[in-house]
């Protein structure tokens, strides 16, 4: 008995001392590039609300063809945002995880998206408008300005022309961005039935990082589920692709 | 054995002896019946002559009105209006409340002034306009409970003014059944565009019976000027 | 994701495991100690106390709107509530003079009358109860031949039933003082706090 008690003892201290002293280990490769941390924690509202809001803008035109017809209507909006949607109006939608579009005029909305920048002010809007097919989204407030052009062409979102502007209150850091046109289609899969692309599958993008002790300028490359940083020529180095910072992530591919 | 327990046995809670029932719990009833189908009815009525005529502006106009955000179409019959918490539905038949003939079918709507003890999601009502200015009022719950209101409507800059008849009854599960209309004249009433509330004057007279016996009654009496008066059988 | 870390399943179970090997009576005389033998091994008691901290059974659920409805108008209402005080059985076992265990059965008779809200005549009485399983560890500081005092602390269960509600609920009780008087018949008095009882309970006892 005497000698089961001094082995118990010597167990549970061993436990306790290494179990201490281990680390958690993350899934994902720690991201040593702060530039690209960045982005990536931005990508949420700089980048995916736009496609978000161009594809919920197809929907929602093609919904107005056919609003009449209830029946009809709902299976256009089953057949692109699966159970997901919520309220379905000729005044808005509402699609979970995603957000809501309003309609303002026959062909301009204003968008309401889910995935919300944590500096987003009162004054924040994003509005879309369609013109022959073309998809023009704009956003604006006091921290944020950005321009797309976006379209749906088949069964994928193409992003045209992007150009953003971030001043991040309180500090003097200016964060800009824009798609380069000349190094490929930026694109990605309409969302089918639920199932939504966060990130595109090809394109590149330029950051500019600027602040009182930071100057930064890189390449972002999207190639399917990863993403590159390009900076100077240098080798492109590959990190994890952007992913949702919230609990509905499993929508997405 | 009873005597030595009541000894020694202490007391936990109290009874509930209010529910012992006599005036003030007959009054409390009869408020109760007047709030929920009398002021219930007549506010889904000014609520719905709202909204017929929020869907008749123009988008920019829409944007100014109070209902701007709440009401939506969700086909060319139907209109779906956000309530907070919950929604109701309007089934219009395609013509406007206004149209000599039209009849709209509501289902779970709640007033502003909160949801009585009807609960909002067993309320279902027709509204049926008679003839210009006239319309007649079928408001059912789930629990076999019924009240016809016919209704008149003059409207004008300040508001809407009118009289109005009440009949209906409700019956409870163990049998007792309550019988309520107005007494005498009609109520008027007169409603305000600005503050959405109602001036009432009327009374409404309530009796209680099990099978055919006649159980107790009670009498709720408002004036223009807001003063509720009641009177019971205990 | 992944963790490094031992799961703390496995360090409680070690832990668990030890201090019960701490605490268990040797079975070898090996011990350098040599300790009293335990004067009773046994004891049984019968008690009667107060009413419980909580009465966890809600039975009579205040309505939600402040208007009766009709059905409510003509449903018969509870009056006052009244418990009897818990009665309680117990077995404890002896491990030291200083330490017991006893396991204790004990029950808490509830009843009200029902008026009819239409007449206010009596029509009828509500009865129930709550059935309460609590073992309790005893830790008595004075160990006279014919006075201990002690006090216990206890962890269990109970399930009642009264006016169509039933319901189990865990629960505990502390004994802050108890005295007993006797050797091998004694009577009992304490003073505690919990699901059992609170205030006093008194009662009478036998050891083995």
């Amino acid at each position: 008995m005497e000698h089961l008690k001094t082995v118990f003892a010597i167990l549970l201290a061993v436990q306790v001392i290494s179990g201490c002293r281990a680390t958690d280990t993350y899934y994902v490769e720690n991201i040593d590039d702060p530039g690209y941390e960045v982005f990536s924690r931005s990508y949420g509202w700089q980048v995916n609300n736009f496609f978000r809001c161009a594809e919920m803008t197809e929907f929602f035109m093609e919904y107005q063809d056919i609003r009449e017809d209830r029946e009809a209507s709902e299976q256009l909006a089953d057949r692109y945002f699966g159970e997901l949607w919520d309220k379905l109006y000729y005044e808005k939608v509402t699609v979970d995880m995603i957000g809501t579009m309003h309609m303002e005029t026959d062909c301009t909305f204003s968008f309401d998206p889910y995935e919300i920048p944590y500096w987003k002010d009162g004054g924040f809007r994003m509005e879309a408008a369609m013109t022959d097919g073309s998809i023009s989204i704009g956003c604006d407030s006091e921290s944020f300005t950005a321009e797309a052009l976006m379209k749906v062409e088949g069964s994928d979102v193409y992003m045209d022309s992007f150009r953003s502007v971030y001043r991040e209150p309180g500090t003097d850091h200016v964060m800009e961005m824009a798609y380069d046109e000349t190094s490929g289609p930026m694109s990605l899969p309409v969302c089918n039935e639920g199932l939504f692309t966060y990130v595109p599958e090809s394109g590149t993008m330029s950051v500019k990082i600027t602040g009182p002790e930071v100057t930064d300028s890189f390449l972002i490359i999207f190639d399917s589920d990863r993403t590159g940083v390009s900076r100077n020529g240098a080798p492109v180095k590959y990190y994890p692709s952007p992913r949702p910072q919230f609990a509905g992530f499993s929508r997405f591919r | 054995m009873a005597a030595a327990l009541s000894v020694f046995s202490c007391k936990v809670e109290d009874g509930y002896y209010y529910r012992q029932l006599d005036s003030d719990r007959l009054e409390k009833y009869a408020e109760g019946i007047y709030l929920s189908y009398v002021c219930g009815e007549l506010d889904m009525m000014m609520r719905l002559l709202d909204i017929d005529h929020f869907i008749s502006l123009s988008p920019e106009e829409q944007r100014e009105s109070p209902l701007a955000g709440k009401v939506f179409h969700e086909d060319g019959n139907t209109l779906v209006v956000e309530q907070g918490f919950s929604e109701a539905r309007i089934s219009t038949g395609g013509k406007r409340l206004l149209e000599t003939g039209a009849g709209w079918t509501v289902e779970n709507f709640c007033s502003d002034m909160g949801c009585s003890y009807l609960q909002s999601s067993l309320l279902y009502a027709e509204v049926a306009c008679k003839e210009e200015g006239v319309w007649e009022i079928l408001m059912r719950t789930a629990d076999s409970s019924e009240c016809v209101m016919e209704i008149t409507v003059t409207s004008d800059d300040v508001g809407r003014t009118g009289k109005f008849t009440v009949s209906g009854h409700e019956t409870s599960s163990d049998g007792y059944r309550s019988v309520f209309s107005n007494t005498g004249d009609a109520f008027s009433y007169s409603n305000s565009i600005i503050s959405g509330s109602s001036d009432i004057a009327g009374t409404l007279s309530i009796d209680i019976y099990s099978g055919d016996l006649l159980k107790d009654w009670c009498m709720i009496t408002c004036d223009e000027s807001g003063r509720v008066w009641y009177r019971t059988s205990r | 994701m992944l963790q490094d870390k031992l799961p703390s399943c496995f360090i409680a179970a070690t832990a668990f495991v030890f201090v019960l090997l701490l605490s268990a009576p040797s079975a070898h005389g090996r011990e350098k100690k040599v300790r009293e033998p335990v004067p009773f091994k046994y004891e049984v008691r019968a008690g009667w106390g107060g009413y419980p901290v909580t009465d966890f059974l809600d039975s009579e659920i205040s309505a939600m709107s402040p208007y009766p409805s009709l059905e409510d108008l003509y449903a018969d209402y509870s009056g006052n509530v009244y418990m009897t005080g818990i009665i309680s059985t117990e077995f404890a076992f002896h491990f030291r003079k200083w330490f017991s265990l006893s396991l204790g059965l004990s029950a808490n008779g509830i009843y009200s009358k029902r008026y009819s809200a239409d007449t206010g005549l009596k029509t009828g009485t509500d009865r129930g109860a709550i059935v309460t399983f609590m073992p309790q560890i005893r830790f008595s500081y004075l160990n006279r031949e014919y006075v201990k005092l002690y006090s216990s602390l206890g962890v269990g269960f109970s399930y009642g039933t009264f006016q169509g509600v039933s319901q189990g609920a865990t629960g505990g009780q502390v004994v802050f003082i108890g005295v007993t008087a006797g050797k091998k018949v004694f009577g009992f008095f304490e003073i505690g706090s919990g699901t059992l009882y609170l205030g006093c309970m008194a009662g009478v006892g036998y050891r083995f």
